[in-house]
């Protein structure tokens, strides 16, 4: 599929700011399910921006605004092909017992995807841990299992939980935004020595030809993605209980959010500011983009 | 004799200690109250330094700073391999950093565990994928060895990221060779001097520039560490900033001066990876400089050392150590580490659980290592760290420290056995350096968590024979020395507000000083009254504004002058302000002479002591009089000891600014009063002669007019007498000319504005209304015209205090705030 995406990030600072900076990750990945055909960033103030690729391979952004400012808009756009990429059969057919020793011989490269981090603890939740990772069980099922399970047990509700919510608070109200939803996951599956990551990007709300709707289209949206036998990482999204397909876009992975924020920033001066953030999703038909 | 039993008992004992034998011949034929005598002589010494080092200026009680007589001693031999082995590990682990934070072959070819660098919390990847020059993360570092048979070093710790206790080096070596120059008669002793210079050279060295910009970075908060780094900036006549000094623009980082951004070329870096830049890495506190990390990215700024170096600190990498220095180059290890067992092994934590022999320690001393294992510090028993490790294993390392060959120590008139350890230092760059020296201290039997402090109870000089220094040539040819740098504004900022509130803590301490003796509990209430707005005066001046409304006077004024001279919560007494200053100095410290400082701690000492006894009138003035000499003391011990720079001109300003708001703050509130109740044909008004005590110029009045005092005349003199120390002219030239003297010019000349407001301020001190509408003859003091009414006169007066403050808001938007220097940017401006 072919998509327009837009993701504008507004601050209305109540008196003016002055020393902003921000550090973004708004870039579109090209990797095998999708490419990325053109892409703009604009930031009002004008400003110079810098560019570098960090540790997880995310395109990061850079700028600088010293002078005084009331307001500050950072739009990224970007053209992108989305393909509908499957693991092979046989990898999802692999029994949980069989994954775990191929982790075990090529520990190095999935070892970070283990640990935990300061938002994604692990070995905590022992309860819900064992059930879907018996040793004879497929891949496919435990990780669909789990995928079902959170989108099934926890409610979706936006405005009780924030970046600093604890997966021990999301577990014990059963609700929370996307975040939660992927910080529990990757939670659950390190705990059970099953290589995972964070995945920020976007999805399109409304499929205009079956009318399905999917929530997580406002903003910046996020899920996993699991380190799977052989090298492929494969993406899950239990908000909507679903695997990411080509209405899903990777913009930046990491281990948890703090490696992929979208936008992290500090400014000087102003006492309260106003924040904006509007994410669109246009499909196009092909001839429509040439 | 117990003393030279000590020594020559341990010398017999310990056949194979050679390096010893000139120090026992001198220590043990001294006398055991030459001993005593000495030791004495020490700890008053380093006491003195710890009125510097400690934290709250308490004396001894706080400083457990103790040097011994008896040093640590080497055969050149020994140095030679401990100097090779240092170098060797020190280039072997920056190669690990390098290869950590880039492509971790290391890990691919399985030549450590990887676990060990990738679960270690000072591998922060956002520092990963940066080019740092020569792969030189570490350029200043040190190791601590322990000797574990003679002659037999061996590596306990890495201090690669920031090797503490450098300070403690060369003030060891001072002390005790004054202390003891008999010492170093005996032996050919390696200076250790001069290592700050090639610290400073190797700084200036990270920069293509002739002249590049060096500062070091610090969190600033008091302590040990924070005394080391004013001592080391003193030393490399280097300034120090706070991250908030810094400001990041275009991909450059600048230093906030008195002359706008200046452009920052190489930072000694002294604060925390984790806590430099809180964009590039996340942290709870968002201290730091923002954006500072991708000015490093782009190379246009060096760090030293490199963020990110903290991994060569990995405690759980001391067991691989010979595997790494074999793989990065290719030689056999010089210097073994102790034995270490790291936790995330199994078999490795199995061998450890039943083993009480081994000390317990996390694989960094980062916060973040206890965030990771519950977000709890361990307490100071052994029982709280074992509890942790149990739980985290992965976390920690168990070591075993080995006995050592033990060291006489002096200690209550005999020398007793002791182990130690040894902290060696190296500097990089094109022919590494080691220093001939070190730091020596006495062990302790438990792991302390924090980097930046020592046990400091027990440290020993280390001499190395000046035999091993390198004769041949001088390693570094003396660089160029270019223009100096603007001092910062933070840096000018405090000098002002120092000189504001030491003037002001002097104005307030002589004022009332003045007042009491006037002898207010023996005035009739009459008298009372009429001196009543002179003490509403100077209750106004320091700004208790609540005693100038008030009509009439309490009959004591005793609490009143108490709450002002001594009360630390009345904002405005004496004894704050003489913290303000204080405390505003001691965060510049390095541009302060270490004499100031011991004035300053005096007098502060003194008044939080006087506090705390009940104050009779007595007492008090006792206090003010103390008070009013020992700024004087400041104020002269500045002038001696201090450069007259920039920085002295900032004090400078701050106290001519304060002495001239003082002068009109009390004139504002006593003279309309005076005018009221003022008669042509009074006697000799007692107010008047008051006002001129309290303004410090009845002498100078008496020499200018030769008359009793009107109040034309008094007005006169306190605005327009260009020599009389006390008047608001005066002042105003002072001001005028240490503004002048800071050379404001090039792109900005943004103080010549303050300049034109402060002369146009001294050109129309003569139109004030007394001097203006009569000019008499001083012979004839008949009033040819009435006076202006109070009421005038006050607003007159509050006119001039309101220009006046204009003047602090331009020096503070010029100097310290900048945001002229903004406004300045078209377009931008208009925004919002």
């Amino acid at each position: 599929m072919h998509f327009i995406v837009s993701h504008t990030t507004e601050y209305v600072y109540e008196g003016a700011a002055s020393e902003s900076f921000a550090e973004l990750r708004v870039w579109p990945q090209t990797n095998g399910a999708q490419t990325v055909l053109n892409r703009s960033l604009h930031i009002e103030p004008e400003s110079k921006v810098d560019h570098y690729i960090d540790y997880f391979g995310n395109n990061v952004e850079f700028f600088s605004i010293p002078r005084r400012h009331g307001e500050l808009t950072v739009r990224a756009e970007a053209e992108v092909e989305t393909f509908d990429v499957h693991p092979p059969e046989a990898v999802l057919e692999t029994a949980i017992g069989e994954a775990r020793q191929i982790y075990n011989s090529t520990l190095y490269q999935v070892f970070e995807y283990l640990q935990p981090t300061r938002l994604v603890p692990i070995d905590q939740h022992g309860r819900i841990r064992k059930r879907f990772f018996r040793q004879a069980a497929t891949v496919r099922e435990a990780l669909l299992g789990l995928n079902e399970w959170i989108y099934k047990s926890f409610e979706y509700k936006s405005g009780v939980t924030d970046i600093s919510t604890s997966i021990a608070d999301v577990v014990k109200h059963r609700r929370g935004v996307c975040q939660d939803f992927a910080n529990l996951m990757l939670a659950i599956l390190r705990s059970n020595g099953m290589p995972a990551r964070y995945v920020s990007g976007y999805i399109e709300a409304f499929d205009p030809e079956s009318g399905e709707a999917l929530t997580g289209a406002a903003a910046s949206h996020a899920w996993v993605e699991v380190y799977l036998p052989g090298g492929i990482w494969w993406g899950l999204d239990p908000t909507n209980n679903q695997t990411a397909g080509e209405r899903h876009i990777v913009v930046a992975v990491g281990r948890d959010y703090n490696d992929v924020a979208p936008m992290r920033g500090t400014y000087k001066g102003a006492n309260d500011q106003k924040l904006k953030v509007m994410v669109s999703l246009e499909r196009r038909k092909i001839a429509d983009a040439i | 004799m117990l003393a030279e039993a000590g020594v020559s008992a341990w010398a017999r004992f310990n056949e194979e200690a050679d390096e010893y034998s000139p120090l026992v011949d001198v220590l043990g034929n001294a006398s055991a109250r030459d001993l005593k005598e000495r030791q004495k002589r020490l700890n008053r010494a380093v006491d003195e330094l710890g009125v510097q080092f400690s934290e709250t200026g308490r004396r001894s009680a706080a400083n457990p700073w103790r040097l011994d007589l008896f040093p640590q001693m080497f055969l050149p031999d020994v140095w030679r391999r401990i100097e090779a082995g240092v170098v060797q590990r020190a280039l072997a682990f920056n190669a690990y950093a390098t290869d950590i934070f880039g492509p971790q072959e290391i890990l691919r070819q399985r030549v450590i565990p990887h676990g060990i660098a990738l679960r270690d919390p000072a591998f922060l990847r956002p520092l990963s994928g940066i080019e740092v020059p020569n792969g030189e993360y570490s350029q200043f570092g040190a190791f601590d060895l322990v000797e574990t048979e003679p002659g037999n070093w061996k590596v306990v710790e890495h201090h690669m990221g920031t090797p503490f206790g450098l300070a403690h080096v060369l003030q060891n070596r001072r002390i005790l060779s004054e202390v003891y120059p008999e010492l170093y008669e005996q032996v050919d002793a390696a200076p250790v001097a001069g290592f700050s210079t090639f610290l400073l050279e190797m700084l200036r060295a990270q920069s293509d520039k002739i002249n590049p910009h060096v500062l070091l970075l610090t969190a600033g908060l008091p302590g040990q560490a924070y005394f080391e780094e004013a001592l080391l900036a003193r030393h490399m006549g280097i300034s120090i900033a706070q991250p908030g000094d810094l400001i990041v623009r275009d991909s450059r980082v600048f230093l906030r001066t008195i002359r706008g951004l200046e452009p920052v070329d190489v930072i000694y870096r002294r604060i925390e990876s984790s806590g430099i830049d809180p964009i590039a890495v996340p942290s709870a506190t968002g201290y730091g400089v923002p954006g500072l990390i991708n000015v490093w990215r782009k190379g246009n700024v060096s760090i030293v050392n490199a963020p990110g170096v903290g991994v060569a600190d990995n405690r759980a990498l001391l067991r691989y150590d010979d595997h790494i220095i074999t793989y990065y180059l290719k030689q056999s290890p010089i210097l073994q580490s102790v034995d270490t067992y790291n936790l995330a092994d199994l078999d490795q934590r199995n061998y450890v659980a039943d083993r009480e022999d081994l000390l317990l320690k996390p694989v960094q001393d980062h916060d973040i290592v206890w965030q990771l294992c519950g977000g709890k510090r361990p307490t100071a028993a052994t029982a709280s760290l074992n509890r942790i490790a149990h739980k985290h294993p992965d976390y920690f390392v168990a070591q075993r420290i080995p006995e050592s060959r033990p060291l006489p120590r002096y200690h209550e008139g005999q020398f007793e056995d002791g182990a130690i350890f040894l902290r060696v230092y190296y500097i990089l760059g094109k022919e590494p350096i080691v220093l001939h020296g070190g730091l020596a201290r006495h062990r302790s039997s438990r792991h302390r968590t924090s980097r930046l402090t020592l046990v400091t109870d027990g440290l020993k000089d280390v001499i190395v024979p000046d035999s091993v220094v390198d004769k041949s040539e001088p390693k570094r040819s003396p660089a160029r020395i270019g223009d100096r740098f603007s001092i910062g504004s933070r840096v000018a900022e405090s000098l002002y507000w120092a000189g504001r509130y030491l003037e002001r803590a002097e104005n307030t301490a002589r004022q009332f000083e003045t007042l009491e003796r006037l002898r207010w509990d023996q005035m009739a209430s009459s008298e009372q009254r009429a001196y009543w707005p002179l003490l509403q005066a100077v209750a106004a001046a320091t700004g208790q504004t609540d005693v100038a409304k008030k009509k009439r006077p309490p009959s004591d004024t005793l609490p009143l002058s108490r709450s002002l001279l001594i009360d630390p919560k009345e904002g405005a007494s004496v004894r704050t302000c003489i913290e303000m200053a204080r405390n505003g100095l001691e965060s510049v410290r390095e541009v302060i002479s270490p004499e100031c400082r011991e004035v300053l701690e005096e007098i502060s000492l003194y008044l939080k002591s006087a506090s705390s006894v009940r104050m009779s009138r007595n007492r008090l003035r006792e206090l003010c009089q103390r008070v009013v000499s020992e700024v004087a003391r400041f104020g002269g011990t500045a002038e001696r000891t201090m450069p007259h720079d920039d920085a002295w001109q900032f004090y400078r300003m701050g106290c001519f600014f304060e002495r001239a708001m003082g002068i009109l703050l009390l004139l504002e509130v006593a003279l309309p009063r005076i005018v009221e109740n003022y008669r042509d044909m009074d006697e000799e008004s007692a107010e008047l002669t008051a006002l001129l005590r309290l303004l410090g110029s009845l002498d100078a009045y008496r020499r200018t007019y030769r008359s009793r005092a009107y109040i034309d005349r008094i007005v006169e003199l306190v605005f327009t007498g260009n020599s009389i120390p006390s008047s608001v002219s005066f002042c105003l030239r002072n001001l005028h000319y240490a503004a002048s003297t800071l050379s404001i010019s090039g792109e900005r000349k943004l103080g010549q504005s303050l300049l034109q407001r402060i002369n146009h301020l001294i050109e129309n001190l003569e139109t004030i209304s007394f001097i203006n509408e009569r000019r008499i003859d001083y012979l004839d003091p008949k009033l040819d015209k009435d006076p202006p009414g109070s009421r005038e006169l006050q607003s007159e007066l509050n006119q001039w205090t309101l220009h006046l403050e204009a003047i602090h808001d331009k020096i503070e938007d010029v100097f310290f705030s900048h945001q002229a220097a903004f406004a300045r940017s078209p377009v931008l401006f208009d925004i919002g």
